[in-house]
C-alpha cells in the first residue's frame, strides 16, 4: 500500500464537510466561505484539468467545517447532523493503481473512489452532502440545479447527470425522484446510489460510459425535503410524515394542526397506547409473547379480551375531546397531478387544485421545460412494486403499443427486483387520482414507474419465518437485538389513565433494516438503468441513390429505433404532445420535388407523397417503434453533398451524410 | 391605432349609459381618464356617401380600459371610504393588477357573510365589468325605505332592500390583459403569454410563434374569410347565403366551401392562422372537468397566474364569511339550473339534489324579474363557478349577462316582405325567393364555371348584400333549415333574423366583401364580429343591468342564516338543572349547502356554553359542533346536564363561518 496522498486526504475532508456547506445559507458563512476562497485550490482532484464546478470557496469552506446548519425559511427548524464520515483509507486506496478498476456490483479488489455508507439513512443535508461529494468529484458530470423550496423553504435541487462531451447536445432524459412522501425516504439513496454507480463506472464500463454518452439524468433525492426532515427528526412511525408541513386545518375547527401525535414516552418514535381492561376489550396478550396483542373476535357468550387500542401516542391538546386528530400537514403530493386529477373528497389529500403546493408546481414546470425527458421513475416505499397506470378505472386502458413496452420493462423489473410485482395501480393495489406518473404518461406520453420500494418477504426470503408481527418480533430480537421494538411501559394519561405504550421504532417495517439496504438500492437503480437504456436511439442508413429519368434521384433511407421505448409513445401521438419527429434532406446544391415513407419494402413506387409545401422535411406523430424500420424516399434533382437528420424531442438528433453524382 | 389621450369627461356617458344618475349613482363626476377608442369606431356611423362602400354600425361604447377601471374604482372607494376597500389579490400574466373590490350595504357588518362576485374571466366581455360597477354601486348607494308618514299605513311600508345588508366582494376584470388586447383592437391571441411558454408551437410545426389571425383588409376587425378550396366541406345555404352549412349528401350536394379566420397560411401548411402566440383561455383553467390537451387547457388547471390567482383568492375568503358566489360568463346554470348526475365517482356538472331547490327558485325568480328565458348553457369544462361549486361548496351562480337574441326567420321574413310592399310595393306577395345561381357568391359562381374564383360586385347596399330577398311565399320553412342543417346553424340563422329585425345591429354580422388574398387569391371577408355575441345592444343595456341588481338581490335573499330557537333551563331538583338549545336554520338554503356537505370543505358551526365558575359539568361538552340542520324543522338540539346555583347565568353562543354568529342567556330559576 502507498502512503497516503495528501491531495486525496485534504479530497476527503471536503467531503466530509459537504453536508455541512448545505448549511451555508446565512450572510456570515457566505463571507466566510468567500475568505476562505482563495485556499480551495490545491484542493482540486489532480486527474482532471477541468475546474471544479462548486464555488472553490465553498470547498474550502466545506474542507474546514466551518459552516452553519439549514436554515429553513419557514416551518420546523432542521437540526444539524453529523457531516457523513468517509473512510480515508478506502480513498487513500482510490488512488491505489493496484486496484480493479470501478465498482460495477463486484467486490472483490474493488474500492471505489469515493465510499459512501449504503447502510444508512440520511436527513436531508447529509443526503445533499454526499450529492455534492459526487458533484465535487465530478464537476463535469455532475451538478446541480435549485428548481424551487419547499413550503418550509428548503431546496429542491435537481442533479443532473450526463457525459461532458454530451453537456450541449439534445439527448434523451430520465427524470427520477423520490421521498415525495416524507417518511417514504429510502429512494433517496436509491438515487444517490445511481448516481454513484454511474459516475464509479463510467470510466471503467464501456456500457455506463455508453449510456452517459447518450442519456441525461435528472435526479430530484427529495421531492418533500421538509417531510423528510420530520420524519428524520421528529417523533413519528413508519407511516406517519408523510405530508408535507403546510398547516391544513384537517378536523374543521378553525385552527391549523394544532392536535399532532405526541412522543409521550420520549422515545423517538409514535408508537403505539393500549389500555387494559378486564373482559371488555377486543385484544389480548400473547402468552409466549406479551409484546404482541392478539385480536379476540367478539361472539356472544364468549369471553373477551382485556385489552383495548387506543391508537398512536397522543394527548387531546386542543381539548375537543378528540386525539391526534389534526397533526402536521395533511395532504398528499402525490394526489396533487394535473391529469386525472379529482378533488379532496374524492381522492384525499388532492388539494384544492392540481400543483397546488409549490414542490410540485416546480416540478411540473422543469419537467415541461424538458420535453427531451423520456422516461420517468418515482420511488416510494413500501410493498414491493413496479407500478404503472391506469390510476383510476374510469381513464381506461393504456394504447397497447405502450402496454407493450411497460410490459416488458416491467417484467424485467420483476426478474431484477426479488419479491417485487409488476402491477396496474388501480386494478392491482388501489385508485388514485392525480399520481405523479400518471401525469408524466398520460398528461405527457412519458413511460413511467413508481416503485414501492422494499417487501418484508425480504426478511424471510424462503418463509421460515411466521407471517406477522410473530415474525417481525422475532426478526427484531434475533437480527436487530431487540432495536427496532420499544417495550411496553407503563404511562398515565390525562385522558385514559394508566395506560402502556410501546411498539416498533419507525425505521421499522417501510424501509429495509441496514444490513439489506445496499442491496435493495442496487436493484432499483439498475431497473433505473434498464428502463434508461431503453430509451429511444435512432440510426439513419442511406439504402440507395436511384437515378431517374430527367436528372432525378431517388434517394432510400431507412430510420431504426434499436431501443425498446418509441421515439413517441402512442399515447403522445393520440393526444398531439409534444411534436412530431423529423426527418429532412438538405443539400446546398439539391432541389427536393417530393418525398415521403415507403408502404413497401419492394416495390418503391408505392409512397405515401408528402403534403408538406416543404417536401424536404417528413414529419412523423407516430415516431419510431423499436424493431420497426421506415423507409422513406426522397425524389430530388441537382448534384453535389447532402446531408439527412432525423429528429425528435425524446431522441438524440442523427445524422448521415450522403452525394449526389 | 391605439388611441390614448387624457380627457375630463363624464363618465357615465362614456359608458353608452342613457343617464348617471339611473344607472351609475354618483358616477356623473368629472374624470381624468383615458379614452380608449376601438378601431372600429365608437361613434355613431356617418350616412355613406353616394356610391361608397357601405359602412357597417359600429358597436355602442361599453369598453374601458384598465387606467380607467382603475380610475373607476378608486372614485368608488374615495366616496365610501368606510364600506369600500380596494386591494390587488395578484397580476395578470402582463403584469396588470388583478382587482378585488370589497363594498358593503349600509346594514352591514364588516365581518358579514359575503357573496363573490367574478366578471370578465374572458376580457373581452367588457360588459360584465360593468354590470359589476353597476352592482358595486347599488349595494354602497342602497337607501333606507322611506318611512311611511302616515302610522296607519305602516303595513304599505317599502321592504328594506337587501342590499344593504349585503357584502359584496368583487372582481371586476378577471382577465385585464384580455380587455386590452379587445381595447387596442388587437386578436385574442395576442394576449401576453407566460414566460418560458409552453404552448408557442400550437400548430406543432417545431417553429415557435407563427401567426395567427390578422387584419387582412385593414378594416380595423379581424372577422372571418370564406373561400372555396379543394378540401371545402361546406356550400353556401341557398335560404341564408350568409352562412356556410354542411351538405345534404343524399341530395347530392358536395361542399366546396371553407372559412376560416381572417388570416394567412405563412408557413404554406395549408393551415390558415393556427399558430398565435397565446391559445390557452382563463376561461378553461380550472379543474372540474378540465379540458386536457386541448389548446385552451393549458398544460394543467391554474397555469395562468390569473386563475391560480383567483382560486388562491376564494382560499382566503373562505377564511372570511364567503357564503356564495355569482359569476359572470358564457357558462351559465342560473336561467336552467339542472341536476347533477349521480353515477361515478367523480363530480358532473349541475346542482347536487339538496341545493337544486335553492337554484330554481332562484332562476325562477330571476326570469320572472328579468323576461330571460332559457337559452344554450355552454361549455362547462374547466370552468371557474364548477370549482367553486363542487369543489368549495359554495353556493354559485353563473350567468350569461348578455346572450345574442333571436328570432324566427320565416316571422322576420313576413315583416319584412310587409314592410317591403308598404315601402315600395316592389315585393309582391308570394313572389319566388331569388335561388342558389344569383344568390351564390361570385366566387362560388366563377369556380363553378371552371375558372378561378372573382370576387363578387360590391354589393349596392349593404341590406341587399346580406339579407335574402323574400316573399311571402318563402313562409314555409326554409331548405336550409331541415336538412344539412345543425343546431348550430339553425341558431345562427335565428339570431341572424334577429339582427335583421333590428335597426342598429347589422353591425354584429359583417357584410361579405370580396378580397384578394396574398395566398388564396380571390376570397370573401366578413361574417360574425368578434363583438356580436359580447355587447348587448346599447338599448337592452338597462334592462340587463336591472336584471344583475335584481339577481343580486335576491341572491342576498337566500343568504343562509342560522338563529337561535328556544333556549331553556329546567330544573330537575338538588341544583341539577338541564339545559337545552335550539339552533335553526332559518335562511333560503341551508347553512351548509349539499355541495359543502360533500366536500368537506366547510367548517361546522360551533356551540359554546359559558357555565359559572362554580358549576359543574354532568352531561355533555361545553362546546358542541353542529353541520347541516336537517329535518323537517331544520334544527338541532344541544343539551346539558349541570349542576349549578339557582340564578345563575349561563350565556350560551354559536359561529358558523358563513351564517352569522350570535349569543342568548338564560337564568337558572
Amino acid at each position: 500500500m502507498k502512503a497516503p496522498n495528501p491531495l486525496a486526504t485534504a479530497y476527503v475532508r471536503l467531503c466530509s464537510a459537504m453536508a455541512a456547506l448545505n448549511d451555508a445559507r446565512t450572510p456570515r458563512s457566505q463571507r466566510l466561505a468567500r475568505h476562505l476562497g482563495d485556499a480551495c485550490g490545491p484542493l482540486r482532484k489532480p486527474r482532471r484539468s477541468t475546474t471544479l464546478r462548486l464555488l472553490p470557496a465553498t470547498l474550502a469552506a466545506c474542507a474546514f467545517g466551518l459552516l452553519a446548519p439549514t436554515r429553513a425559511a419557514s416551518g420546523s427548524e432542521p437540526r444539524q447532523s453529523p457531516a457523513p464520515a468517509h473512510d480515508t483509507a478506502a480513498a487513500v486506496a482510490s488512488q491505489d493503481n493496484e486496484r480493479l478498476p470501478g465498482f460495477p456490483g463486484l467486490a472483490a479488489n474493488r474500492r471505489p473512489s469515493i465510499e459512501i455508507p449504503w447502510n444508512r439513512l440520511y436527513p436531508l443535508n447529509e443526503l445533499y452532502g454526499h450529492f455534492d461529494c459526487l458533484a465535487a468529484a465530478h464537476p463535469d458530470w455532475f451538478s446541480a440545479t435549485t428548481i424551487g423550496t419547499s413550503v418550509g423553504g428548503r431546496e429542491l435541487r435537481v442533479y443532473q447527470l450526463a457525459a461532458p462531451q454530451a453537456a450541449d447536445l439534445h439527448l434523451p432524459a430520465m427524470w427520477i425522484d423520490g421521498n415525495v412522501h416524507g417518511n417514504e425516504v429510502q429512494g433517496s439513496e436509491a438515487i444517490l446510489y445511481l448516481a454513484w454507480y454511474l459516475l464509479e463506472n463510467k470510466d471503467s464500463s464501456p456500457r455506463v460510459a455508453e449510456l452517459l454518452a447518450r442519456v441525461r439524468f435528472y435526479l430530484l433525492p427529495s421531492v418533500n425535503p421538509d417531510g423528510r426532515d420530520h420524519w428524520f427528526y421528529g417523533a413519528n412511525n413508519a407511516s406517519s410524515s408523510r405530508s408535507g408541513i403546510q398547516p391544513l386545518d384537517s378536523d374543521r375547527d378553525g385552527l391549523f394542526d394544532e392536535d399532532p401525535a405526541n412522543d409521550l414516552d420520549g422515545d423517538g418514535s409514535l408508537t403505539q397506547m393500549r389500555k387494559y381492561l378486564p373482559g371488555e376489550g377486543d385484544y389480548r396478550l400473547d402468552p409466549s409473547d406479551p409484546r404482541r396483542m392478539l385480536p379476540v373476535d367478539y361472539q356472544p357468550g364468549r369471553p373477551r379480551g382485556d385489552w383495548i387500542m387506543l391508537g398512536e401516542e397522543g394527548i387531546d391538546d386542543d381539548q375537543d375531546g378528540r386525539l391526534n386528530e389534526d397533526g402536521l400537514g395533511g395532504y398528499d403530493m402525490n394526489r396533487a397531478w394535473p391529469s386525472f386529477w379529482a378533488p379532496n373528497f374524492v381522492q384525499f389529500g388532492a388539494g384544492p387544485y392540481p400543483l397546488y403546493w409549490p414542490e410540485t408546481r416546480a416540478i411540473a414546470e422543469f419537467i415541461l421545460a424538458h420535453p427531451e425527458i423520456g422516461a420517468v421513475q418515482s420511488f416510494h416505499n413500501s410493498g414491493g412494486m413496479i407500478l404503472r397506470g391506469p390510476g383510476a378505472e374510469p381513464f381506461g386502458e393504456y394504447p397497447d403499443a405502450d402496454t407493450e413496452v411497460y410490459n416488458a420493462l416491467g417484467r424485467d423489473g420483476e426478474k431484477m427486483l426479488p419479491f417485487y410485482r409488476y402491477m396496474v395501480i388501480w386494478r392491482d393495489l388501489y385508485t388514485v387520482f392525480g399520481g405523479f406518473v400518471n401525469w408524466t404518461y398520460e398528461g405527457l406520453g412519458i413511460i413511467s414507474f413508481t416503485n414501492e420500494m422494499w417487501s418484508e418477504r425480504r426478511l424471510s426470503p424462503d418463509d421460515r419465518l411466521p407471517d406477522g408481527r410473530e415474525g417481525d418480533l422475532f426478526f427484531n430480537d434475533s437480527l436487530l437485538f431487540g432495536a427496532g421494538f420499544t417495550p411496553w411501559q407503563a404511562f398515565d394519561h390525562p385522558l385514559y389513565g394508566p395506560i402502556e405504550i410501546g411498539g416498533f421504532q419507525k425505521d421499522v417495517g417501510r424501509v429495509p433494516p441496514s444490513f439489506l439496504l445496499e442491496e435493495e438500492h442496487h436493484r432499483n437503480a439498475l431497473f433505473c438503468l434498464r428502463h434508461a437504456e431503453a430509451l429511444p436511439e435512432v440510426e439513419l442508413k442511406l439504402l440507395s441513390i436511384t437515378p431517374l429519368p430527367g436528372q432525378v434521384f431517388a434517394i432510400d433511407i431507412e430510420a431504426h429505433n434499436r431501443r425498446l421505448i418509441p421515439t413517441r409513445t402512442s399515447r403522445a401521438t393520440q393526444k398531439g404532445i409534444g411534436l412530431p419527429d423529423q426527418l429532412s434532406l438538405t443539400g446546398p446544391d439539391l432541389r427536393i420535388l417530393q418525398s415521403g415513407p415507403r408502404s413497401d419494402r419492394f416495390r418503391p413506387e408505392l409512397l405515401t407523397l408528402s403534403t408538406n409545401p416543404n417536401p424536404g422535411t417528413i414529419q412523423r406523430d407516430e415516431g419510431l417503434f423499436f424493431d420497426q424500420p421506415l423507409r422513406y424516399r426522397f425524389f430530388v434533382t441537382g448534384s453535389g453533398p447532402f446531408q439527412i437528420r432525423y429528429q425528435g424531442q425524446k431522441a438524440a438528433p442523427v445524422e448521415i451524410d450522403g452525394q449526389l453524382p | 391605432m391605439h388611441l390614448r389621450r387624457s380627457i375630463s369627461i363624464c363618465l357615465a356617458p362614456l359608458l353608452g349609459l342613457a343617464g348617471p344618475a339611473a344607472l351609475l349613482p354618483g358616477w356623473g363626476l368629472s374624470y381624468a381618464c383615458q379614452a380608449v377608442p376601438t378601431p372600429t369606431s365608437a361613434t355613431a356611423p356617418e350616412e355613406p356617401a353616394p356610391g361608397a362602400e357601405p359602412q357597417t354600425p359600429a358597436p355602442p361604447p361599453i369598453e374601458i380600459d384598465g387606467i380607467q377601471l382603475e380610475a373607476l374604482l378608486r372614485d368608488l372607494v374615495q366616496r365610501h371610504p368606510d364600506r369600500a376597500v380596494l386591494s390587488e389579490y395578484g397580476r395578470s400574466t402582463g403584469g396588470r393588477p388583478l382587482w378585488r373590490l370589497e363594498v358593503r350595504g349600509e346594514e352591514a357588518a364588516p365581518d358579514a357573510p359575503s357573496i363573490l362576485l367574478v366578471a370578465a374571466l374572458d376580457g373581452w366581455r367588457c360588459f360584465e365589468t360593468r354590470v359589476a360597477l353597476h352592482l358595486a354601486e347599488s349595494v354602497l348607494s342602497a337607501a333606507p325605505p322611506e318611512q311611511p308618514s302616515d302610522a296607519a299605513n305602516i303595513e304599505a311600508a317599502a321592504v328594506d332592500s337587501p342590499l344593504r345588508s349585503c357584502r359584496l366582494v368583487i372582481v371586476p376584470r378577471a382577465d385585464p390583459d384580455g380587455a386590452e388586447v379587445r381595447l387596442a383592437g388587437l386578436p385574442r391571441e395576442a394576449r401576453p403569454i407566460p414566460p418560458g411558454s409552453w404552448a408557442r408551437d400550437g400548430d406543432r410545426d417545431g417553429q415557435d410563434v407563427e401567426l395567427g389571425p390578422q387584419d387582412l383588409d385593414g378594416d380595423g376587425l379581424i372577422a372571418w374569410m370564406r373561400f372555396v378550396h379543394r378540401d371545402g366541406r361546406l356550400l353556401v345555404d341557398e335560404a341564408e347565403p350568409r352562412l356556410l352549412r354542411a351538405p345534404k349528401f343524399e341530395s347530392g350536394e358536395s361542399g366546396r366551401w371553407r372559412q376560416e379566420a381572417e388570416s394567412r397560411d405563412v408557413d404554406g401548411d395549408q393551415r390558415w392562422g393556427e399558430d398565435p402566440a397565446a391559445q390557452v383561455q382563463l376561461g378553461s383553467q380550472f379543474p372540474p372537468g378540465w379540458p386536457e390537451h386541448t389548446a385552451a387547457a393549458g398544460p394543467w388547471p391554474g397555469y395562468l397566474t390569473e386563475a391560480r390567482a383567483l382560486m388562491d383568492l376564494v382560499l382566503a375568503l373562505e377564511q372570511e364569511q364567503l357564503w356564495g358566489a355569482l359569476v359572470l360568463d358564457s357558462y351559465d346554470t342560473l336561467v336552467e339550473p339542472s341536476e347533477a348526475s349521480a353515477d361515478g365517482r367523480l363530480p358532473t356538472p349541475g346542482f347536487l339534489a339538496g341545493d337544486l331547490p335553492w337554484a330554481k327558485e332562484i332562476s325562477r325568480r330571476f326570469q320572472e324579474l328579468s323576461d330571460i328565458k332559457a337559452r344554450p348553457r355552454g361549455d362547462s369544462t374547466g370552468r371557474f363557478e364548477r370549482w367553486l361549486y363542487e369543489q368549495r361548496g359554495l353556493y354559485t351562480l353563473a350567468w350569461r349577462s348578455f346572450d345574442l337574441q333571436e328570432a324566427d326567420p320565416k316571422a322576420e321574413e313576413a315583416k319584412a316582405a310587409d314592410a317591403g310592399v308598404a315601402a315600395d310595393g316592389a315585393e309582391a306577395p308570394g313572389e319566388v325567393v331569388v335561388t342558389a345561381p344569383e344568390q351564390a357568391p361570385a366566387a362560388e359562381k366563377a369556380t363553378a364555371a371552371g375558372a378561378a374564383p372573382t370576387p363578387p360586385p360590391a354589393p349596392a347596399d349593404a341590406t341587399q348584400a346580406t339579407r335574402p330577398r323574400r316573399g311571402r311565399a318563402s313562409n314555409s320553412a326554409p331548405t336550409g333549415a331541415t336538412a344539412g342543417a345543425t343546431p348550430e346553424f339553425e341558431r345562427e340563422r335565428r339570431q341572424l333574423a334577429w339582427i335583421d329585425s333590428q335597426p342598429d345591429e347589422a353591425w354584429r354580422f359583417q357584410t361579405w366583401k370580396a378580397f384578394e388574398h396574398p395566398d388564396l387569391g380571390p376570397v370573401e371577408l366578413g361574417g360574425w364580429h368578434p363583438l356580436a355575441r359580447l355587447d348587448p345592444p346599447a338599448a337592452d343595456q338597462t334592462r340587463w343591468l336591472e336584471a344583475s341588481v335584481g339577481l343580486l338581490e335576491d341572491l342576498c335573499r337566500s343568504a343562509p342564516r342560522v338563529e337561535f330557537g328556544a333556549l331553556t333551563a329546567k330544573a330537575l331538583g338538588n341544583g341539577l338543572y338541564e339545559l337545552e338549545v335550539e339552533l335553526q336554520d332559518t335562511g333560503r338554503a341551508p347553512f351548509v349547502s349539499a355541495a359543502a356537505q360533500r366536500a368537506r370543505t366547510q367548517r361546522p358551526g360551533w356551540l359554546t356554553f359559558e357555565l359559572p365558575t362554580d358549576s359543574t359539568l354532568l352531561v355533555g361538552e361545553k362546546v358542541q359542533r353542529f353541520e347541516r340542520l336537517e329535518g323537517p324543522d331544520q334544527s338541532s338540539r344541544h343539551k346539558l346536564l349541570i349542576s349549578a346555583a339557582a340564578g345563575s347565568t349561563i350565556r350560551v353562543r354559536f359561529s358558523t363561518h358563513n351564517a352569522g354568529s350570535s349569543s342568548s342567556e338564560v337564568t337558572l330559576p
